[in-house]
């Protein structure tokens, strides 16, 4: 079975995420070698089943603590065929530097700018179509606690698959 | 880059007032553990930076988000205020 | 995959001359782009640089002279040098695809935050969180209301009863008998506890627990005792764990994974163990004292003390790096009842999962135990510090089952103060003693699992002399002030 994973920083809603592709059908164990808990849950996109694996929050492709490096780990080791990176939509520039980081090691990302209801609430505007453009990859926008996006993600997700893997 | 700074106007952001905004000038950790953990959080020169409150903890707006650090952290952290 | 999708970003000379020297070095395969092992083998990543030196032998002392030629080259960390130039290229980017149309205002839900965070406002106000979340929904309506209903009209009166003449109908052997509906039995005991006391408390507790969570409040939290708790040596940050303690001290444990360093994780898990009761007990203690105002509030006394005298000396002692405190402060945010009730019961699953093997356990060992004689033994042996600390003999089964269920140890109490065995001064100073003394072994076998063997006999040896040492001490007051409660 394929997989995709789940990385981003803590508070980006990356758990709602995973809990809204999975449903409550997921097993949570340690990985190899560590105490770090990692959820894994599966989730039929398109007409493929596929691993869906929840990342401990991480700032960046260069660990603090332990979770960060299983998560590092996760993306490298794990060859998942494609990453939802999740960000708070709100700070994408802040966010940003992490995707960049993504792209730079050449591991294949979906942007996720989640949490875009607060971020209309302060009145921002981000311009899906164009950020796709710069980065040249797949951005989604999603608000997970609503459901809101999902749809679009799965199709972005099945499309990104089909071309890529 | 850091170094080629005019200093004028620039205070940590333990001498910052409160409600004062400004922007990252630059940083000055003690070494590469704290300077990785300012990185984390995002506070990178150039970013917009509103303090809120100092006590019991630093409490600072950085770009939307809100972060709290302790004061080893936030003397690390140099702002240039907004005129 | 990395020739595909990786994109390249410039960064400033010299920075870029290096690492192009050193991408040319790179000949193995990583699975990610070399430039990418670049930019983290200069930022001195320990993990990446020993796979590279193993996997490029034949340049190890060329890679190794570059990237001390690149930190000399710089007066900054070089992951200061390299996160500014990808700073410059997202600021960049967000600038084109990101506009802000009107300007932040004062809204409700940010005065309520900075009301939150202003310790004036946020002290008293966690109160209000701690007696409306725990006193009186977990205590006494899941503690109380719940738990009665399950135990009086579900298993005492329906279950129970099916259960033993269902077993004694069936199994003519005796001890087996005993194993699955004696006193101690797994049914009667083992289920009954898990399902009709546990169970609610547990869920109330993981209930309140997930909206606390949920609204961002923790994270407030935190920031207002980071200067306290950083006197104990831990770090704003343990208090997550911490407040999870006083649901499941055992779960809580788990979480202390998420404080940074290896010295704030044994802290926390000592001060866990020691002083933090978990829901379960603390519905038996209010139980106890509840109609002794005064006991109460010397009982809260003596384990706060207790916790910040523990917590000050084992930060004194513990050699290590300072904790030290960041943390994002997400914006309060209504939650949703779906995901807290999804969270709750995700929790209560890994509970039953983990924690009912255990109590199987616990009722299959206390059967050999009472079967072969060497309960009665330990039974004897505890009596002598029991009544060192000023209670009768009989106090001491419930200290003995108290490690099997620390509540379950409180529950014992309860009965001999039914019975008038206890004064309000041995009453007290059980509780304390209790309270202090050894986890439920659930949590002395996760001490053992997360802290290792040592470390985790080691914590349980200390806390058992610590606990009647403070019993002993808190009895010698008593007297000396000819206290009466």
């Amino acid at each position: 079975m394929r997989k995709i994973a789940i990385a981003g920083s803590p508070n980006v809603g990356k758990s709602v995420m995973f809990n809204n592709l999975t449903g409550t059908y997921a097993t949570v164990s340690n990985y190899p070698g560590t105490t770090v808990e990692v959820s894994r849950g599966k989730c039929k996109i398109g007409n493929e089943e596929f691993e869906i694996i929840d990342t401990p929050g991480m700032y960046s492709l260069l660990p603090l603590s332990e979770e960060e490096r299983v998560s590092r780990a996760i993306l490298l080791e794990e060859e998942p065929c494609c990453v939802l990176h999740v960000i708070d939509a709100k700070n994408l520039e802040r966010m940003l530097s992490f995707t960049l980081q993504l792209l730079e090691a050449g591991i294949p990302i979906i942007l996720v700018l989640n949490i875009m209801d607060e971020a209309r609430g302060l009145g921002i505007n981000i311009d899906t179509a164009r950020l796709e453009k710069e980065l040249n990859i797949p951005v989604v926008a999603t608000v997970s606690t609503t459901g809101e996006g999902m749809d679009i993600l799965k199709g972005k997700i099945e499309a990104h698959v089909k071309k890529f893997c | 880059m850091p170094g080629a700074i005019d200093h004028e106007g620039i205070v940590s952001l333990v001498e910052l007032k409160i409600k004062k905004k400004g922007k990252v000038a630059y940083l000055r950790a003690k070494d590469r553990h704290q300077m990785q953990k300012l990185i984390a959080i995002g506070a990178l020169p150039g970013t917009a930076i509103v303090l809120l409150q100092k006590f019991p903890s630093y409490v600072f707006e950085l770009g939307h988000s809100q972060f709290a650090v302790d004061k080893e952290l936030a003397q690390a952290i140099f702002v240039k205020v907004s005129k | 995959m990395s020739k595909s999708f990786a994109k390249h970003i410039g960064y400033d000379d010299p920075l870029e001359i290096y690492l192009s020297r050193l991408e040319g070095l790179l000949s193995a395969d990583y699975r990610i782009s070399r430039r990418s092992v670049a930019l983290l083998i200069l930022q001195e990543d320990k993990e990446i640089l020993n796979l590279v030196q193993e996997k490029e032998k034949t340049h190890r002392q060329e890679i190794a002279g570059i990237i001390e030629e690149a930190k000399k080259h710089f007066s900054h960390p070089l992951n200061y040098i390299i996160s500014l130039c990808r700073q410059k290229e997202a600021a960049l980017i967000s600038g084109q695809v990101m506009s802000v149309k009107k300007n932040t205002k004062n809204s409700l839900r940010s005065i309520v935050s900075r009301a939150m965070m202003n310790p004036f406002i946020g002290g008293p106000f966690l109160l209000l969180v701690l007696y409306y979340g725990l006193y009186k929904f977990v205590g006494v309506f899941g503690a109380g209301v719940l738990v009665n209903f399950l135990e009086e009209h579900i298993f005492s009166s329906h279950v129970n009863p099916i259960m033993i003449s269902l077993v004694k109908n069936t199994v003519h052997f005796q001890p087996l008998q005993d194993l699955l509906v004696g006193d101690y039995g797994i049914i009667t005991l083992g289920f009954r506890y898990a399902f009709a006391i546990i169970l609610p408390i547990v869920a109330t507790f993981f209930f309140a627990f997930a909206i606390i969570e949920d609204t961002g409040y923790l994270p407030r939290l935190a920031m207002l005792v980071d200067q306290l708790f950083k006197k104990i040596g831990l770090s704003g940050r343990a208090v997550i764990p911490l407040v999870l303690g006083l649901g499941c001290s055992t779960m809580a444990t788990i979480v202390t994974r998420t404080l940074p360093t290896k010295r704030e994780r044994i802290i926390a898990t000592l001060l866990l163990a020691l002083a933090i009761p978990c829901s379960a007990q603390m519905g038996v203690i209010m139980g106890l004292l509840g109609d002794k105002p005064l006991g109460l509030v010397i009982w809260l006394l003596v384990i706060i003390g207790v916790f910040l005298i523990v917590g000050f000396l084992a930060a004194k002692i513990m050699p290590g790096e300072l904790p030290s405190f960041y943390m994002e402060i997400p914006p309060l945010r209504l939650p949703h009842l779906w995901n807290i009730l999804r969270k709750t019961f995700v929790r209560l699953k890994w509970y039953f999962f983990e924690v009912l093997p255990l109590f199987v356990f616990a009722s299959v060992f206390i059967w050999l135990g009472q079967l072969t004689g060497v309960f009665n033994f330990l039974v004897k042996i505890m009596e002598y510090p029991i009544r060192l600390i000023g209670l009768p003999s009989q106090a001491s089964v419930a200290f003995l089952f108290g490690f099997f269920r620390r509540d379950y140890g409180a529950a014992g109490l309860y009965d001999l103060k039914k019975a008038g065995l206890l004064s309000g001064n041995q009453l007290v100073i059980g509780c304390i003693t209790l309270t202090l003394f050894l986890p439920c072994i659930a949590q002395l076998l996760m001490n053992i699992k997360e802290r290792g063997l040592r470390l985790g006999i080691a914590m349980s040896v200390f806390i058992l002399f610590f606990s009647f040492a403070v019993g002993f001490a808190v009895s010698q007051i008593f007297l000396l002030f000819h206290l009466h409660i």
